[in-house]
């Protein structure tokens, strides 16, 4: 029926517009001075109404012009020769008339008006912007934006809100020349309040670049700018949340206050839960991270600089933690951003108590033995840490960073173990029972400057650091342990004991500078050239005391004991040549080091020097077929220096059972890694591939040696050694399945590697090997819904040559599911479990299978979403077992430990936000 | 940003000599077109990116016209330092405009393909402005329009060439446009040097490729939003910069 009607219309209208278009317009364009005909001058048609071009014409030779088929109207007439002042004419165009200007006369280009400034009290005209002193119009107490704008001449709001100003509709809102944060131009106009505004400037925004550039390019937006009252450049955001039930909390409050570009922030949480820090996005809208963003020419890298327990990453899981943390945060920017400077403090306790067992399996070429082992330990950590940043930008080109940090905290720990050591017929060998304490101090200080300068060649840069870093680590602890070996017949026939002091120390410091220069060798090519030079400075410090006779731990163990200092020097110097093609780029170089490095023994009085060359050699390819597909190829060589405790000929013997000796015959190892990977994704069918591998080979590996007696003691010691390799082949596939919002992935991966050690003199190669392959589907939509389900088999190989099995192969596989669901009444639901599921190695293992099931349900209150209640439970098949088994050169390690299982958590969380909290964090990309 | 004015003109002969305007209507034109990448960085990153990403990314464009026809292409190299993740698709077009059957030929790439688009030219409504500004030398009138909805944009067109194109599949007034300002997509294009009568007529011709997927506008919109209704803001502008 609409069609019909349609059509119908059109047949009505038809004959009307042929008849429109038979008007025109003709005339003679004349120079009004001289006999200069203008030719080829604009003879433009505009509509009266909106100033829209109809139709366009130029003038003949003889300065004539016609244009036909015009419908009838009202029109403008704008006729443009160069140099000449514009004919513009109004005129009426009746049907079928051709409209005669007859002779036109142009003229020379009239002077340009002058701005015009018209001054009054509440409204005031500049150029073109008109501005309204806000206390001038009266509005009611407590009134918003939106109820002020109503009041203001050539101004009106509709209901919805929508802004029209001057006839135009506004399409953009600053506060204070600054983009507000929304999108939506009533987020403002509704929540900041009217008497915050000393101003409302009413104009027609220039386009960013002009603003920029300084040059006009004609583009505008109707824009409204809120002008703040100084006192009222203030605003605060935050957020509260406490969950609990049971014996289980997690609580948080964090607030942001801001006062034109000053914030300061704080924030603390307590948790019995994993969740022991801020998450990655609280941690930066609140200020507490000092992230480092780098773009290079393979794309961002993000560098995250939350360092140990301080971070979100204080709790690995093996364990009950609870936590408190706590912070404070200051910023602000002064002088049109030139300086800008920063402060935290933040305070961290991590109580956790942990326990467990092990269970290890060794397998040597002659016999197989077992090691039991329970552990329970309570550790408390405590840190205060300060930091502070400042950076001031001297010019346009350089800069100056200046960063400081310290802490002090305090550690205490204490543990129990028990073990057993069985033979191949499940008889004792050994026992023993250990019980370790400990308390300690730690403190740092952190400082850098960094200058950097950007020259007028374009590439060509400087860069200088300089850097301190002191730390200082002490422990005053106590070791306790009974070991007893049995003989064939299960008779004890030796016991050892131990009971000492431990007082443990380390201080280092090492102060240095770093320059980097580039300079561009053309176009396309750049040299960088870096030298650095280090100072350390460190001592290190064990004494271990045997109890005399009064019960005092007076009587220094000399094997046991030592006291060393060392000095490092080390020069560093480096060269890298860079190619950048449209397509293709490369760079190789390297840098060479040398350190001298004097080793004294305070104890004996004696000192070693050394001095070692290490070399670090690069290269580097990458080739773009487009912008979606591309080849890189990547080597790095490096030398890896031993460490203190490798070198010392010291024995640790923290665990007496297992006692571990340094050797200061140790040679630094050098790594050769390769790495190639290919890319390619295609935007309009979803499909993304990639392929890589990667490859290491070690020379002059540091391994381990170990001697096992027939007691069952261990004894590792440090050597080189040479073979050892890894490597590892991946590949992903993803694509979306055409007509629907489902994609497939399937990620297959294997690695292989060999390490070689020593057991009892017996050199031991180690091979193994894992595959795996993830298969999997996942769909979203916007807004609505997202589910993700996953399976990944595993097959794992491992192979001692001196272990009486031929090999160790076990399968693992885990299944995942995940999703959440938007319901109406601001309702979400939201699963996830995981099914582990571990091949047993034998018929004795226990069943490690796991069925790990959490679900939430989320509903969300106020207009602005901001309340939040959520119950979720965690684990609720009770199921979760904490267990982890690792393969090691000649045995198999597998751990039992103490970790959550099901609870319940109802949250209540609301996030907060003054009116005037035009600072708010902006969206996360 | 130096303007040079290369006017290599061959008067014709005429019965008036003097202040006679000269008009162009064969030629080469050179566009800098920069896109302002800052103000495209949201997000807690946008500061310290600043740092190691140049404020706009430039390219440089050949626009060939005689009377009736018109070829823009890809110019020369810019100096530009590569900005990884801030290229949009669709930015280095090639549009062939026919002014007299009404017609364009454009080819694009579209993230991993090549679409050639022919279809009726832009029958772009534009508002003519009183303000003016001087480009590569030439005085230019300001005329705005909409495209596509809401894309506000602005354009300097001056009557001295008579081309009634301009860059990308911008056409309609009644001088060539040297001068256009999409904010939406954060780019402008200027033109730098402009050449009377260098143009080689041969190379006025249609973009043809045997990879390329033949495509009206109607069914490439659809097409793109079929692909890109989920993605946003940054979907949006890609949407306007590929249908420009």
């Amino acid at each position: 029926m609409p069609k019909i009607i349609f059509y119908s219309l059109l047949f009505f209208l038809a004959p009307h517009v042929a008849i429109c278009q038979n008007s025109g317009i003709k005339g003679k364009l004349t120079d009004s001075s001289s006999n200069l005909i203008p030719v080829n001058a604009v003879i433009s048609l505009l509509r009266q109404k909106d100033s829209v071009l109809v139709k366009f014409t130029r003038s003949d030779k003889n300065g004539n012009f016609q244009l036909n088929q015009l419908d009838s109207g009202k029109y403008i007439v704008l006729i443009s020769y160069p140099k000449y002042g514009d004919y513009v004419d109004k005129f009426d165009l009746k049907p079928a008339q051709t409209y005669d200007f007859k002779t036109v006369y142009l003229t020379q280009k009239a002077k340009l008006l002058e701005a015009i400034i018209i001054r009054q009290s509440a409204v005031r005209i500049k150029g073109d912007t008109t501005e309204f002193t806000a206390d001038s119009f009266h509005v009611k107490p407590n009134a918003t934006v939106e109820d002020l704008l109503k009041e203001l001449p050539g101004i009106q709001v509709d209901k919805d809100g929508k802004i029209t100003a001057q006839g135009q509709q506004v399409q953009k809102i600053l506060v204070d020349g600054e983009e507000f944060f929304s999108d939506d131009p009533t987020v403002a106009t509704r929540n900041l309040r009217a008497d915050a505004i000393s101003k409302v400037q009413v104009f027609d925004k220039k386009s960013d670049q002009a603003e920029f550039t300084g040059i006009d390019d004609g583009q505008t937006t109707k824009t409204l700018n809120l002008k703040l009252k100084d006192n009222a450049k203030h605003g605060y955001f935050g957020k509260l949340s406490a969950g609990a039930l049971d014996k289980y909390y997690n609580g948080q409050a964090l607030i942001n206050a801001f006062k034109k570009k000053r914030q300061l922030a704080a924030f603390a949480i307590t948790s019995s839960t994993d969740a022991t820090g801020l998450n990655w996005q609280d941690s930066r809208s609140y200020g507490f991270s000092s992230d480092n963003v780098v773009v290079d020419g393979g794309g961002i890298t993000v560098y995250s600089n939350n360092s140990d327990d301080l971070g979100t990453q204080s709790f690995y899981g093996q364990g009950l933690p609870e936590s408190v943390k706590a912070g404070l945060h200051f910023s602000n920017k002064w002088d049109d951003d030139k300086y800008n400077a920063g402060g935290n403090y933040l305070f961290n306790k991590l109580d956790v108590h942990s326990a467990g067992n092990t269970y290890t399996q060794n397998i040597l070429l002659d016999s197989v033995y077992y090691n039991r082992e329970s552990q329970d330990t309570h550790s408390d950590k405590m840190r205060h840490a300060l930091s502070g940043m400042t950076e001031i930008q001297l010019d346009s080109s350089s800069s100056v960073k200046i960063t400081a940090n310290g802490y002090t905290g305090s550690n205490q720990s204490s543990s129990a173990y028990q073990s057993q050591a069985l033979d191949e017929n499940n008889k004792l060998v050994n026992s023993s029972t250990r019980a370790t304490s400990s308390k300690g101090d730690n403190s740092g200080v952190q400082a850098s400057a960094i200058y950097r300068k950007k020259f007028k060649k374009k590439g060509r840069t400087l860069s200088v650091n300089f850097s301190e870093t002191y730390t200082d680590v002490s422990s005053n602890g106590f070791l306790n342990n009974v070991s007893s070996f049995y003989n064939a017949s299960g008779t004890v026939f030796q016991r050892d004991s131990t009971d000492q002091n431990k007082i443990n120390g380390n201080n280092s410091n090492v102060a240095g500078v770093k320059a980097t220069y580039t300079e561009p060798l053309s176009k396309k090519s750049y040299l960088e050239v870096n030298y650095s030079f280090y100072n350390n400075n460190s001592t290190q410090k064990r004494l271990s005391y045997d109890r005399d006779l009064t019960g005092k731990y007076s009587m220094l163990v000399d094997s046991l004991s030592n006291d060393f200092k060392y000095i490092y020097n080390t020069n560093s110097g480096g060269l890298n040549y860079r190619y950048n093609e449209k397509k293709f780029n490369f760079s190789f170089g390297g840098n060479i080091a040398n350190t001298a490095f004097q080793q004294s023994d305070l104890v004996k009085d004696t000192s070693r020097n050394y001095s070692y060359y290490n070399l670090f050699p690069r290269a580097n390819f990458n080739y773009k077929f487009n912008a979606y597909s591309g080849l890189r190829f990547n080597y790095n060589g490096s030398t890896q220096q031993p460490t203190i405790d490798q070198l010392q000929p010291l024995k640790n013997n923290d665990d007496p059972l297992n006692v571990v000796i340094g050797n200061p015959n140790l040679r630094q190892e050098f790594q050769n890694s390769f790495n190639l990977s290919f890319n390619n994704y295609k935007v309009f069918t979803q499909r993304s591939i990639y392929v890589g591998t990667y490859f290491t080979f070690t020379d002059h590996a540091i391994s381990s040696g170990y001697t096992i007696d027939n007691l069952g003691k261990r004894t590792t010691q440090y050597l080189n050694v040479n073979g050892n390799y890894s490597g590892s082949f991946y590949m992903g596939y993803n694509i979306q399945i055409p007509k629907t919002k489902i994609s497939v992935f399937f990620y297959p991966q294997g690695n292989i590697s060999r390490n070689t050690n020593f057991v009892n003199g017996l050199k031991n190669l180690t091979s193994s090997s894992s595959f795996s392959g993830q298969t999997g589907l996942r769909t979203y939509k916007k807004d609505k819904y997202q589910f993700n389900i996953s399976a990944t088999p595993s097959y794992n190989i491992s192979k001692s040559s001196i272990s009486s099995v031929a090999s160790t192969n076990y399968w693992t596989y885990d299944y995942s599911a995940d999703g959440n669901y938007t319901l109406p009444w601001k309702l979400e639901v939201g699963t996830d479990v995981d099914y582990n599921v571990r091949q047993k190695l034998n018929a004795f293992d226990v069943n490690t299978d796991v069925i790990l099931w959490n679900a939430y349900l989320e509903k969300k209150f106020l207009k602005s979403e901001a309340l939040t209640l959520r119950f979720s439970i965690h684990d609720i098949l009770n199921q979760n077992k904490g267990y982890d088994r690792t393969v090691q050169p000649f045995a198999i390690v597998e751990k039992h430990y103490l970790t959550y299982q099901r609870y319940g958590l109802v949250t209540l969380t609301w996030n907060f936000k003054n009116k005037g909290g035009a600072g708010a964090p902006k969206s996360f990309f | 940003m130096k303007k040079i004015v290369i006017i290599l003109i061959v008067l014709s002969f005429s019965k008036t000599i003097f202040a006679q305007p000269v008009f162009i209507s064969k030629g080469k034109i050179e566009f800098e077109r920069r896109t302002n990448i800052w103000i495209q960085l949201e997000g807690s990153f946008a500061e310290e990116l600043k740092k190691s990403v140049p404020e706009y990314k430039t390219s440089y464009f050949d626009y060939e016209f005689d009377a009736n026809k018109s070829i823009y292409k890809p110019g020369r190299e810019s100096n530009d330092k590569a900005t990884p993740f801030f290229s949009s698709p669709a930015n280095d077009n090639i549009v062939y405009s026919d002014f007299k059957t009404d017609k364009y030929v454009a080819e694009k790439h579209v993230f991993e393909k090549t679409f050639l688009i022919e279809d009726s030219l832009r029958n772009a409504k534009w508002k003519i402005k009183n303000d003016f500004r001087e480009i590569a030398g030439f005085n230019c009138r300001r005329a705005t329009t909409i495209i596509m909805d809401s894309v506000f944009v602005v354009a300097f067109y001056t009557d001295e060439i008579t081309v009634p194109g301009g860059p990308e599949s911008f056409n309609g007034l009644p001088g060539v446009i040297l001068g256009l300002v999409i904010n939406r997509v954060h780019t402008t294009w200027y033109a730098t040097k402009v050449e009377a009568n260098s143009a080689d007529e041969k190379e006025i011709t249609p973009p043809s490729s045997s990879r390329a997927k033949k495509i009206g506008e109607t069914q490439l919109k659809e097409e793109l939003k079929k692909l890109m209704s989920d993605w946003g803001k940054y979907g949006q502008r890609n949407m306007w910069n590929i249908m420009i």
